[in-house]
């Protein structure tokens, strides 16, 4: 996608065993939500290290969202609560390097919870709304303007 | 998905394909090893259901080890006399626990408890503590049959009256034939310590306990006026014709809601009053015996269970499943198996089903002389790793070791595949199989790149899946 | 164990040269165990500087290496040719990193990126406490293994202050008294008697305060 004709953009990161499913029943249902999250797939949202979360922003994302299973039910017993702590981590990072430590944030969602699972990407799109395009997509749009002749 | 912008959902579909072909261009074939399997099982608790799924595995010809914390067998269903159907129960429970006793191949260790659980699927290692002794014992497949409890209450002046007793207590006095139900009330209230802020979940055993009880009263004396004080009958399934049964023998059923409780008081002999919903006015039933119908508890040794076996429990304290559905009787953590009270509240018959069915499970491990273990495991690099030993903490499978170079290496058949080691390596020594970090990276670069910018080169990876 | 912890992503950026290429340089050893200067941490970090950059408009252009021990001129070679690509070298290495890859590169500025902390170790998952303080003349064996030197707040040799209350010292309440833990290790080892000998001054010209140390081995030079 070239940054010129896009609008935003959302990272959903998705456990298999919870809100990968939830977003496929929220397909199966027809639900409706923002068409512009991007979903990646992983087997535990514990596998998802700090790096990813700073990548996507580095890279333009305009928020992300981690979603595991709910607190307690974990299928690796506690990989939501390690990435739990691992997202609070990237927030404080990105906080510090200038960005809204809201435009990250971890969400639980059982695997039959398509409602709960639209609902926070849609909140999170409301968000993303809210706070304008991230800040490194408007320089980088701000930098081809001024080399555009 | 996405009807409304169809545009946006074919740009959303070409982007994802996009990032699924950035990670296929670094996918490597997976394989897996194998091991040799200990074909010996192990079932945890010395009950109905502990011992069905210990019947059905030894009746398979596999050698079982049954592990009973009390000097006793039987469980909880020596506190039942009969069933819903008016059998008499004890001489089924008696039946199983001799034909358990007599078979050869159940080895019995009653009075030990479990200290330990070491080792994986197929190669379990289970430490007993029995008559002040350790002992340890092998096998390959564990099932988890530990049962509850029934759970204690103090409401409805529980323990201040003589008068307020248990279902359990009513039973056993029925059958024993010590208690006359000539011309008098029995009040019955249901739901007492279920389905409130401590125990959220409905006990399921108590409404058709209750009518099992109501019924036989009736039975005893038609004349006795049965009164149940119930929030929603849950007789499920055939069940449902008991509760028929009871309402045409004239057993009184009285709905109350969960925010007017019923009182008991006794200033003037007991008198139970309540506010139904059904009625315009409150009821006053004055009566000389209250029956609580208190639901069961989770045992409180589960928590202990769990974190030896490395299995979950859930806020109320009973063991959960890998799925509800596609893993009913079995852990996520491999080679361990579920069933009964343990599990969840439920009726003898339901629990003998679970109790077949994780041993017909347990038997799929314990039929194999050798077993493959899955190959999206964790590995880790050992020239990159620093012995740093975060990985063996982190791991909640205990899988990462540390080997004779003094460096982490990961044991393929305890590693579930979870990854949590991968993202926690401050070496970045870890990578989980088919979820490399290079694949989640080219994705999120994949998805951002645009049109003009170069692609990465697709690097071929330096290491395959192959063990 | 070396422990150190991260700088602040502020605190850094005060630090860099605008428009700069900045190499990003980690430690495999020590920091690397404590979780802060490792080749995750360096990822983490020049991922963070990047962000910072564009969302500020500081233009900088940062690459990342991690080599097995800065404090080596073996394992330094390996990064001559990242460093001499740049224009500063943010070292994610403990102080002495960071000085040695410093003194190897006489024109480019090195700077610390994290807080070099303590000699200490892990406690638990996510907590390092600090246990030695390099006094230079080691007295552990009159203590039952316990150093009054760094975990007394009051480095008193002599008994305890009197002012620790439910064992917690009376100036860190988050850490024990250490000289609660010395009487119980002394009793548990069954040396209680050591108490008893009055400790003399100690020479703290061992110490860092008798300047900064060397130490010579003859046996090992030429
Ligand atoms: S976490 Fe990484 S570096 Fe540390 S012991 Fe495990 S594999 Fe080795
Ligand atoms: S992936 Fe790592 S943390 Fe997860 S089970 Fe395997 S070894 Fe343990
Ligand atoms: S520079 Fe040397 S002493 Fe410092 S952290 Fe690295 S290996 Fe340890
Ligand atoms: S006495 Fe000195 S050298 Fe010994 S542990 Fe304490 S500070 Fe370190
Ligand atoms: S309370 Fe204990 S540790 Fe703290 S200063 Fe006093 S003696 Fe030292």
């Amino acid at each position: 996608m070239s940054s010129s004709d896009k609008e935003t953009t959302i990272v959903a990161f998705c456990c298999i065993y919870c809100a990968y499913a939830a977003a496929d029943l929220a397909g199966s249902m027809r639900l409706q939500y923002p068409s512009n999250v991007r979903i990646i797939r992983t087997p535990c949202t514990g596998r998802l290290e700090v790096e990813y979360f700073l990548r996507a922003f580095e890279n333009g994302a305009d928020g992300v969202l981690v979603a595991g299973c709910e607190e307690g039910s974990c299928h690796f017993k506690e990989g939501n609560l390690i990435a739990k702590r691992r997202v609070n981590y990237a927030r404080k990072l990105l906080a510090e390097s200038g960005l809204e430590a809201e435009r990250l944030k971890m969400v639980n969602v059982s695997a039959a919870g398509a409602r709960l699972f639209t609902g926070h990407v849609r909140e999170m799109a409301e968000t993303v709304q809210r706070l304008g395009p991230s800040p490194l997509n408007r320089a980088k749009t701000r930098v081809q303007q001024e080399i555009k002749p | 998905m996405h009807s409304a912008e169809p545009e946006k959902a074919t740009e959303k579909a070409t982007e994802l394909m996009k990032m699924s072909v950035a990670r296929a261009r670094l996918l490597s074939p997976l394989t897996g090893t194998s091991f040799a399997v200990d074909q010996t099982g192990l079932v945890i608790g010395g009950g109905v259901s502990g011992m069905t799924a210990a019947l059905a595995l030894a009746g398979q010809g596999f050698k079982v080890h049954l592990v009973e914390k009390s000097d006793r067998l039987g469980g909880r269903a020596l506190d039942l006399r009969y069933t819903l159907e008016h059998e008499d129960i004890s001489p089924f429970v008696a039946g199983i626990v001799k034909e358990a006793e007599e078979h050869p191949n159940i080895i019995f260790h009653l009075g030990a408890d479990v200290t330990n659980v070491a080792g994986f699927i197929g190669q379990f290692k289970v430490s007993l503590f029995q008559d002040g002794t350790d002992s340890e014992v092998s096998c390959g497949a564990i099932i988890v049959a530990t049962g509850a409890a029934p759970a204690a209450t103090g409401e409805y002046l529980r323990g201040k009256d003589q008068g307020v007793i248990t279902q359990l207590e009513l039973e056993q006095r029925l059958q024993k034939g010590d208690f006359a139900p000539g011309r008098r009330n029995v009040v019955m209230i249901q739901c007492v310590g279920s389905r409130n802020e401590e125990r959220p979940y409905c006990s399921r055993i108590c409404c058709s306990m209750s009518v099992k009880n109501a019924l036989k009263i009736k039975k005893l004396d038609p004349s006795a006026g049965v009164y149940v004080l119930y929030r929603d009958i849950r007789t499920y399934g055939f069940r449902e014709k008991y509760y028929k049964q009871a309402r045409e023998a004239g057993v009184i059923f009285i709905r109350y809601e969960p925010d007017a409780p019923p009182l008991v008081s006794q200033d003037n002999g007991l008198v139970v009053s309540v506010k139904s919903p059904d009625f315009p006015e409150p009821v006053e039933i004055e009566t000389d015996c209250v029956v609580l119908s208190t639901g069961v508890d989770a045992a409180g040794d589960n928590r202990r269970v769990a974190d030896m076996l490395k299995v979950p429990i859930n806020a109320d304290g009973f063991f959960v499943e890998a799925h509800l559905k596609l893993r009913p009787v079995e852990f996520a953590t491999e080679g361990i198996f579920l069933c009964g009270l343990a599990h969840s509240p439920k009726h003898m018959d339901e629990n003998i089903s679970q109790a077949r069915a994780a041993a017909s499970r347990a038997s799929t491990v314990l039929s194999k002389a050798y077993l493959e273990v899955g190959a999206q495991v964790s590995q880790v690099d050992q020239s990159k790793c620093i012995s740093c030993m975060t990985c063996t903490k982190v791991c909640p499978y205990g899988a990462p070791t540390v080997n004779a170079d003094h460096k982490a290496e990961i044991i393929a058949a305890k590693c579930m595949g979870c990854g949590i080691c991968a993202a926690e390596c401050p070496a970045c020594a870890i990578q989980l199989n088919h979820f490399e970090s290079r694949q989640f990276k080219d994705m999120l670069d994949e998805l951002f790149r645009s049109g003009k910018e170069e692609r990465r080169p697709a690097v071929v990876p330096e290491k395959s899946g192959v063990l | 164990m070396i422990v150190a912890e991260r700088k602040s992503i502020p605190e850094l950026l005060d630090m860099l040269p605008n428009d700069s290429k900045i190499l990003v340089l980690g430690c495999g050893t020590c920091v690397t165990v404590c979780l802060a200067g490792g080749e995750r941490e360096v990822s983490i970090i020049s991922s963070a500087l990047r962000i910072a950059s564009k969302a500020r408009g500081l233009g900088y252009e940062v690459s990342e290496l991690t080599i097995e021990r800065q404090c080596d001129n073996v394992f330094i070679e390996q990064a001559i040719e990242a460093i001499e690509k740049v224009d500063v070298v943010l070292s994610l290495g403990c102080g002495a990193g960071v000085q040695a890859i410093a003194e190897r590169f006489l024109k480019k500025p090195v700077y610390a990126g994290l807080n070099t902390k303590f000699l200490g170790i892990l406690e638990e998952r996510g907590v390092w406490t600090e246990k030695c303080s390099q006094c230079g003349s080691c007295v552990l064996h009159e203590y039952g293994g316990i150093c009054p030197v760094t975990r007394c707040a009051k480095h008193l040799l002599n008994g305890p202050c009197g002012g620790s209350r439910e064992d917690r010292c009376e100036v860190r309440p988050d850490r024990p008294c250490a000289w609660q833990l010395i009487y119980h290790r002394l009793k548990n080892i069954g040396q209680l008697e050591r108490l008893e000998k009055i400790e003399p001054p100690k020479q703290w010209s061992a110490s860092l305060s008798g300047g900064p140390r060397v130490i010579i081995r003859e046996d090992h030079r030429i």
